[in-house]
């Protein structure tokens, strides 16, 4: 069945890294077209820098990275400005803008790349402000926002161009249970309503479960697990168990 | 190359090959902020605002060094000057140092401590806060939107900066001159303009405007770069205000060298 619908995002052997420092070794992943896709693993194992790299904010050491086929390693900055305007990126601690209010923050891909009439960017930041459940806080500064606010204007500022990908980088890190609960069910709306392709970046074992239609865990550089949900829980790769049920796990051991 | 960086590890080539490698980054970083400053699209606004930040916002600061480097140096100079009983020449002497040297030198330490430490703590915390990377994302070319109004505000600003600073202390050589060695206010100003040659105030323009390059330049690069890490802005911010510091002490014997040469 996933074969019919297109790869949208491909990593294909690539190896990611900075320096010397190599952080992902030689790793295959396809994202398909409506597709959400969760990269799993404990903190500091590499996920966030596949987001960059399929952002083309970093450059694999080898192997390619296809957005739509189209092989992204070898562009320059101008060629990626043209791939990154199909994609939205959700930063980990949100990345707003400090100097701008949160209207400004939403609509700054809209006036930056001018694309439509300031009457429309108007519109859609009300819009997506809507959306997100923040519609009073159109002139408040990114310091005047609690952390899930701060997530929210974020994905707000991601959706304003209607990009065809989402890319969440660990979207309920450090968020109180409400907040995190928000959040969570504001991706799941971005998935039913937007039918956006996402892929998501988190070590949320149970968030995961819930927003993923597939999973994969991230390992010492490599994927040890590439599969539904479904498949995940009934996996019996030790590594796999042992990440899924690190206290279930310790005891068998002992 | 691997097999080769592996070699060197630890040994002084392989720090100068890291020198090198840093001193490779700094000329490509260079290059591509002049370009973007010298070809458009100009961000006039935002340049505006930079200028009103560095310009404006260094205006005290350099005033206060004008008027107290004027005053000390009147002072020291009445000190040499009554020795071989040239005092009359003070207003000559104040004017040749501090258009010369020591106004486009100290007035661009004062910026360089005080606008170049911002410029770098403030693109430091946004490296950090992954806002650079979110400009990228959103479609945005960081050294577009923020080193180039940074670099032409410094450009820009800096050469009016020095000229202000140099006016602070012909007066405050002036006070100190008219008041203890009661030398007529005429006679100070006329022996200050007689120095005021074209070549003098040019030669301080070119060098204020070396300076604001090199204040702007290193102070965007060193935020930049930062690694992170909370100690990341600290670092950065200190690492802006000592290159630009030594830098613009060695540019600024490399430039005099040229003009005693070619032009002074």
């Amino acid at each position: 069945m996933k074969e019919n619908r297109e790869a949208i995002i491909q990593l294909i052997n690539a190896t990611i890294g900075y320096g010397d420092l190599t952080v992902v070794n030689h790793v295959d992943m396809v994202v398909y077209q409506g597709e959400t896709k969760v990269i799993l693993g404990p903190s500091g194992v590499g996920k966030s820098t596949i987001l960059k790299a399929i952002l083309g904010l970093i450059k694999p050491t080898t192997g390619e990275i296809r957005i739509h086929r189209e092989n992204i390693v070898p562009y320059q900055e101008r060629e990626l400005v043209r791939i990154r305007s199909q994609m939205a990126m959700v930063f980990q601690h949100g990345a707003l803008f400090d100097s701008m209010t949160v209207g400004e923050n939403v609509s700054y891909r809209l006036r930056e790349l001018e694309m439509t009439t300031p009457d429309k960017i108007d519109q859609r930041v009300d819009e997506v402000l809507n959306f997100v459940g923040l519609r009073g806080a159109r002139k408040l500064k990114p310091a005047q926002l609690s952390g899930g606010m701060r997530k929210r204007v974020a994905i707000a500022r991601g959706l304003a161009p209607d990009p065809e990908v989402f890319l969440f980088d660990e979207p309920t890190v450090g968020l109180d249970p409400i907040n995190h609960f928000n959040i969570e069910q504001l991706m799941l709306k971005l998935k039913k309503t937007q039918r956006a392709t996402m892929l998501i970046v988190t070590h949320d074992v149970e968030s995961a479960l819930r927003l993923a239609d597939s999973i994969v865990i991230l390992h010492e550089g490599q994927f040890i697990f590439d599969g539904t949900p479904t498949a995940l829980k009934e996996n019996q790769d030790m590594r796999v168990k042992a990440f899924l049920d690190p206290e279930k796990f310790a005891t068998a051991r002992e | 190359m691997d097999r080769l960086k592996i070699g060197l590890v630890r040994t002084p080539l392989y720090y100068f090959y890291l020198f090198l490698c840093e001193l490779g980054a700094i000329a490509r970083f260079t290059g591509t902020a002049l370009k973007s400053a010298i070809l458009p699209p100009y961000r006039r606004s935002i340049t505006r605002r930079q200028m009103d930040a560095i310009g404006v916002g260094s205006l005290p600061i350099v005033t206060l060094t004008g008027l107290f480097m004027g005053l000390v140096l009147a002072l020291q100079s009445i000190v040499e000057l009554r020795n071989i009983g040239a005092t009359a020449y003070i207003g000559r002497a104040i004017g040749t140092t501090v258009i010369r040297e020591l106004g486009p030198v100290l007035s661009s330490m004062m910026v360089a401590a005080r606008a170049g430490s911002a410029i770098s703590a403030e693109l430091a915390s946004m490296t950090i806060g992954e806002q650079i990377d979110a400009l990228r994302a959103e479609g945005s070319d960081p050294v577009e939107k923020l080193v180039e109004p940074r670099l032409i505000a410094c450009l820009i600003m800096m050469p009016v900066l020095t000229l202000i600073c140099d006016m602070v202390a012909f007066i405050g050589g002036w006070l100190v001159a008219c008041t203890v060695i009661q030398i007529s206010s005429f006679f100070y100003w006329d022996s200050v303009l007689e120095v005021l040659t074209p070549a003098f105030v040019w030669g301080g323009a070119i060098k204020a405007l070396a300076f604001g390059f090199v204040i702007g330049v290193v102070s965007c690069y060193s935020g930049m770069k930062t690694s992170f890490g909370s100690s990341g802005v600290g670092e950065a911010t200190t690492r802006a205000v000592v290159i630009s510091s030594i830098s613009i002490l060695a540019l600024d014997f490399l430039i005099t060298k040229i003009f005693i040469v070619t032009w002074w």
